[in-house]
């Protein structure tokens, strides 16, 4: 049993206010890769029908289904008809299950690195050889600090600390 | 029989097969069936057109008809439904009675509904223009009847429909009888707050409407009057209408229904108690007289229709719902506004877009299953949501019921006056959905509004104006002539009438009755030929014109033999 | 013409000799790439993007707001194109959150306006078609190319506002003028499924197990990628699959950069081919490319 949640589908709406446009038409559904493999476990239209009826309970709690399976291949943006944003509105839900800490582990060891050093992928000895071996330049990355304040601006530093599922 | 056989010999029959494009040449040989055809008796002359109904295959017949003698005329070709009128036209202004003219349909009934087996085409083809032919020979002269037109017309309903037709046909210059049983005109738009898609104001536009009917020359309003009685045929009516205990009797050459609908009474349905759970008109009341300061609002639609017992949509709750559901969100926009629906119709771009905006202003839509009905609890519903596959429970405290227009409950008084039909839901049943949309099979008699079917204000104001069109098709003549093949009871066949009245009863247009010499009597202007009597007399005495036993047993001896 | 360039992290930290092969075009092109210091993380837009949005767009504006170059900025990535582009987009779009984000970028002494123009290499390959023609030295004669387009290359098209979102032909037109046969087959606009890698692994194999099903029974030789996140799922993913399912994947995959680098002339040594976990030599030896 689901009780309809005015004050979370308000929130949704005022972040992103094409979501009010859907009708359900599942053209998104029939577009997903995602939901194609999964057999409809995954489905775009179910996450976007749990958002207009404001189901934070089953979207972020839950996760039915799992909003972590969206490949953000943007089909069902570029599908719909009713030009529903659903990449950004999934990106919204997304964010709130990072906040409570339920995201998976992967996300966060890439989050930790640009924290701790403000790339994605830090440059390994063996890379820095292979790069004058095939004569490219050294590559002078953003001074740490400096991102580590923006990071703490953004609290992006307390959320990514605490960890995922 | 000699006597008849002597008549025969006079009879020249011209036979012409069309090609219909290729929708009959394409399949079959029509040059090889004319030819064939000159073989049957009495056929003078047989030839084929291309098209038969154009200008060419028409001075085609003319000429035939000039230069071979010809006094019978068969076309083979389309359907009698668009393209007898044209032909028997044609042999008239050439000189012929018009009712000498035979129509075989070669196209509908052989090369369309054969069009896999040519073969089999052919033959039926070449059956039917044989049997087509032997009619023709039996066919005898008749003349249309003339019926005098009186230029008044009665609108019976004074809502937007009836008061629409009044106000085009009274501008067209025709006398008008505008009759509302209420006590003021405007109908249902009297408790109307704002209409759809532009929220005018209800109040506003129904009473431009009302002043401009008051204001209108040649136009008569019987308020708190009702038709109580109707006696007459098309261009002769005599209706009775009674005000305030008086009964006056008018004069009428066309009538035209528009009495509208009513609201299906929702007692029992939802937990209806007109308070916390009302009605969509009742709400509209509400929202004219105050402001809904309720927060969270529910709306149910499809309450008491499409269901078993009353299957059909009834067209204008939705729109009428997302209507109120906004203008509840302009006097609140923190109102939490949930429609509960079962599948949204709103037709055409204007309504679309309108539920596209109220989904932008946050109206909630959630479908439910009829096989799942949601359960009203007394602060909360619970639905089944089939998108999610999820109970889930919404809280309300006002519920509103989008319930159907349903028929009056005196639309069967007024059909047995008018007598017209009556559909299964109780509205009035038009001639031909498609082909007759806004006339009754009786002669002047049309239908307007949402009497006929639940409709929306546009259509109604539509339908209204088209009602009153097709009236001054009649209005307009000083008179008309009506299907001369009606049925009779020819003065030889008196003795064998035995005044049994069956055909009294059976008669579908009331066109017989038995008159003070207590003789049966066909009122021709009434009868449309359709043999109901003759086929139920038990004695045969009753006689349907151009379709005598003679001319049909000819056709049944021509394909099978005596 | 000269662009500031925007490496971004999986190009130069994991895949260094598709930048080599990259920089080598554009060199022989005559256009110019101008390194610039400072640039963090873009930050991913499969990764970072999800899980905090006003830190991806911080991130993005402060890159963009290194840019100083007129021709604006290139990158030889679909996903640090996309934000880019994406951080423009909601930029523009939005003066709250032109403020929010630049609110956060006065912290570090940064300011941004949303006025740096993002290109993909591909999209100024495209531009310079005739160019890349003329240069050509060695057609790829016999190369039967599948090409993966990718989706951020492509999609949302209202951020990108590039190739056609479902019926793109830049880069089959590229390979065309290189002398090579593009060669179509079915999922062609799918997803490779590299972002799953992140959530599900399985569902993530699986749809690259799908992609070359289909590029091989379409009977290509090679495939092509604008991605370096589409060419991992690819090279690195085929002997796993080979091993779980018994099928057997052994399609040289190729960067775009690489593909027009091998028709220019460029010897597969200095391009770093033998980097590649699927050696292209026997397609070479196959289709009787000389290097």
């Amino acid at each position: 049993m689901s009780v309809i949640n005015f004050e979370f589908r308000n929130e949704v709406l005022k972040h992103n206010a094409s979501l009010s446009y859907c009708y359900q038409c599942s053209t998104c559904s029939g577009g997903c890769p995602v939901a194609l493999i999964t057999e409809g476990k995954y489905n775009p239209r179910k996450i976007i029908e749990e958002a207009i009826l404001g189901l934070q309970e089953k979207l972020v709690n839950e996760q039915d289904p799992n909003p972590w399976l969206c490949s953000t291949c943007q089909k069902c943006v570029e599908l719909c008809p009713q030009k529903v944003e659903l990449t950004e509105i999934f990106t919204l839900i997304k964010n709130q299950c990072f906040e409570k800490g339920k995201f998976p582990e992967a996300f966060s060891a890439q989050g930790q690195a640009v924290l701790e050093f403000g790339i994605a992928i830090p440059y390994s000895k063996a890379i820095i050889s292979r790069r004058e071996k095939l004569g490219l330049p050294s590559i002078n990355t953003a001074p740490v600090e400096e991102i580590q304040t923006l990071l703490k601006e953004t609290k992006f530093d307390k959320n990514i600390t605490r960890g995922g599922d | 029989m000699s006597e008849e056989e002597k008549k025969e010999e006079n009879v020249r029959v011209g036979i012409f097969v069309c090609h219909c494009g290729s929708n009959i040449g394409g399949l079959i040989d029509c040059h090889k069936l004319a030819e064939e055809s000159k073989e049957l008796p009495f056929v003078a002359h047989a030839e084929d057109n291309l098209y038969t109904c154009s200008e060419t295959g028409l001075a085609a017949i003319k000429k035939a008809i000039e230069e071979h003698n010809l006094n019978r005329v068969v076309v083979a070709s389309c359907t009698p439904r668009t393209h007898e009128p044209l032909f028997r036209e044609c042999i008239s202004e050439a000189g012929l009675n018009p009712y000498l003219f035979n129509f075989v349909n070669i196209r509908d009934q052989c090369t369309w509904v054969h069009m896999k087996h040519a073969q089999e085409a052919y033959d039926k083809a070449k059956d039917l223009i044989k049997m087509g032919a032997a009619k023709a020979v039996k066919l005898e002269p008749l003349e249309m009847i003339m019926v005098n037109i009186t230029p008044a017309a009665m609108v019976i309903g004074g809502g937007v429909a009836g008061m629409s037709a009044a106000l085009s046909l009274s501008r067209q210059g025709f006398k008008t009888y505008l009759v509302e049983k209420e006590d003021k005109l405007g109908g249902r738009l009297n408790s109307l707050y704002k209409l759809f898609p532009y929220d005018i104001d209800a109040s506003e536009f129904i009473g431009n409407i009302i002043s401009n009917v008051q204001n209108a020359k040649n136009l008569e309003i019987l308020t708190s009057s009702q038709v109580i009685n109707i006696e007459g045929f098309v261009g002769n009516f005599e209706v009775e209408v009674e005000h305030n205990g008086t009964i006056n009797t008018f004069e009428i050459g066309a009538i035209i229904v528009a009495v509208g609908s009513s609201i299906l009474d929702p007692t029992g349905l939802f937990g209806y108690d007109g308070n916390k759970r009302i009605t969509q008109f009742e709400l509209e009341s509400k929202l004219k007289n105050n402001k809904i300061n309720q927060k969270d609002i529910i709306m149910i639609q499809c309450v008491g229709s499409r269901i078993e017992e009353r299957p059909y949509c009834s067209s204008v709750c939705c729109m009428t719902a997302l209507k109120n559901a906004l203008n509840i969100k302009d006097q609140n926009p923190e109102a939490h506004i949930t429609i509960l629906f079962r599948d949204l119709y709103t037709p055409g771009t204007e309504y679309e877009e309108y539920y596209r905006k109220a989904r932008e202003q946050g109206v909630l839509f959630v479908k439910y299953d009829p096989e799942k009905m949601p359960v009203i609890e007394e602060t909360q519903v619970k639905v089944f949501n089939e998108y999610i596959n999820t109970e889930m429970t919404i809280p309300y405290d006002l519920l509103v019921l989008s319930t159907p227009l349903v028929a009056n409950d005196d639309n069967k008084e007024l059909a047995q006056m008018l007598k017209v039909p009556l559909e299964a839901n109780k509205f009035f049943l038009e001639a031909h959905v498609k082909l007759r949309p806004n006339d009754f099979a009786t002669d002047g008699v049309y239908i307007g509004g949402s009497a006929k079917w639940p409709v929306d204000i546009t259509e109604s104001i539509s339908q209204g104006y088209a009602a009153a069109s097709r009236a001054s098709t009649i209005l307009s003549h000083d008179t008309i002539e009506v299907e001369g093949a009606t049925s009779c009871l020819p003065e030889y066949n008196k003795s064998l009438c035995t005044g049994c009245e069956v055909c009294v009863k059976v008669c579908p247009f009331n066109a017989i009755i038995k008159n003070e010499d207590d003789e049966i009597e066909i009122i021709e202007a009434l009868c449309k030929g359709c043999g109901v009597c003759a086929a139920t007399c038990t004695n045969q005495a009753l006689v349907i014109r151009h379709f005598t036993d003679d001319q049909i047993m000819s056709e049944i001896f021509a394909y099978g033999g005596e | 013409m000269s662009y500031d360039l925007f490496l971004g992290c999986v190009i130069p930290a994991r895949l260094p000799y598709l930048e080599a092969s990259a920089r080598k075009v554009f060199e022989k092109l005559g256009i110019i790439l101008k390194d610039v210091d400072g640039f963090s993380c873009c930050p991913d837009p499969t990764g970072i993007e999800l899980i905090d949005h006003k830190t991806w767009l911080a991130l993005g504006a402060r890159n963009l707001s290194l840019c100083n170059n007129n021709g604006g900025v290139i990158s030889f990535c679909s996903g640090c194109v996309e934000t880019l582009k994406g951080v423009n987009y909601f930029i523009n779009k939005d003066i709250t959150v032109k403020k929010e984000v630049n609110k956060y970028l006065q912290k570090v002494g940064k300011v941004y306006e949303g006025n740096t123009a993002v290109k993909h290499f591909a999209e100024v390959l495209y531009e310079n078609l005739d160019k890349v023609k003329e240069t050509v030295e060695k057609p790829l004669e016999g190369f039967k190319v599948a090409v993966h387009y990718g989706c951020h290359y492509l999609r949302p098209s209202e951020i990108i506002e590039w190739d056609d979102p479902f019926e793109p032909v830049t880069v089959d037109e590229i390979v065309e003028a290189l002398g090579a046969e593009s060669v179509d087959y079915d999922l062609k606009l799918e997803c490779c499924g590299n972002p799953l890698d992140k959530s599900d692994k399985d569902l993530s194999l699986q749809m690259i197990d799908n992609k070359l099903d289909a590029i091989q029974k379409a009977g290509a030789n090679c495939v092509v990628v604008v991605c370096p996140a589409c060419y991992q799922q690819y090279e690195f993913n085929q002997r796993e699959l080979n091993k779980k399912n018994g099928t057997e994947y052994n399609l040289p995959i190729f960067y775009l950069s690489e593909l027009v680098a091998l028709a220019f002339g460029f010897k597969p040594q200095e391009l770093g081919l033998n980097f590649h976990r699927v050696r292209p030599n026997a397609l070479f030896e196959n289709v009787g490319f000389k290097v």
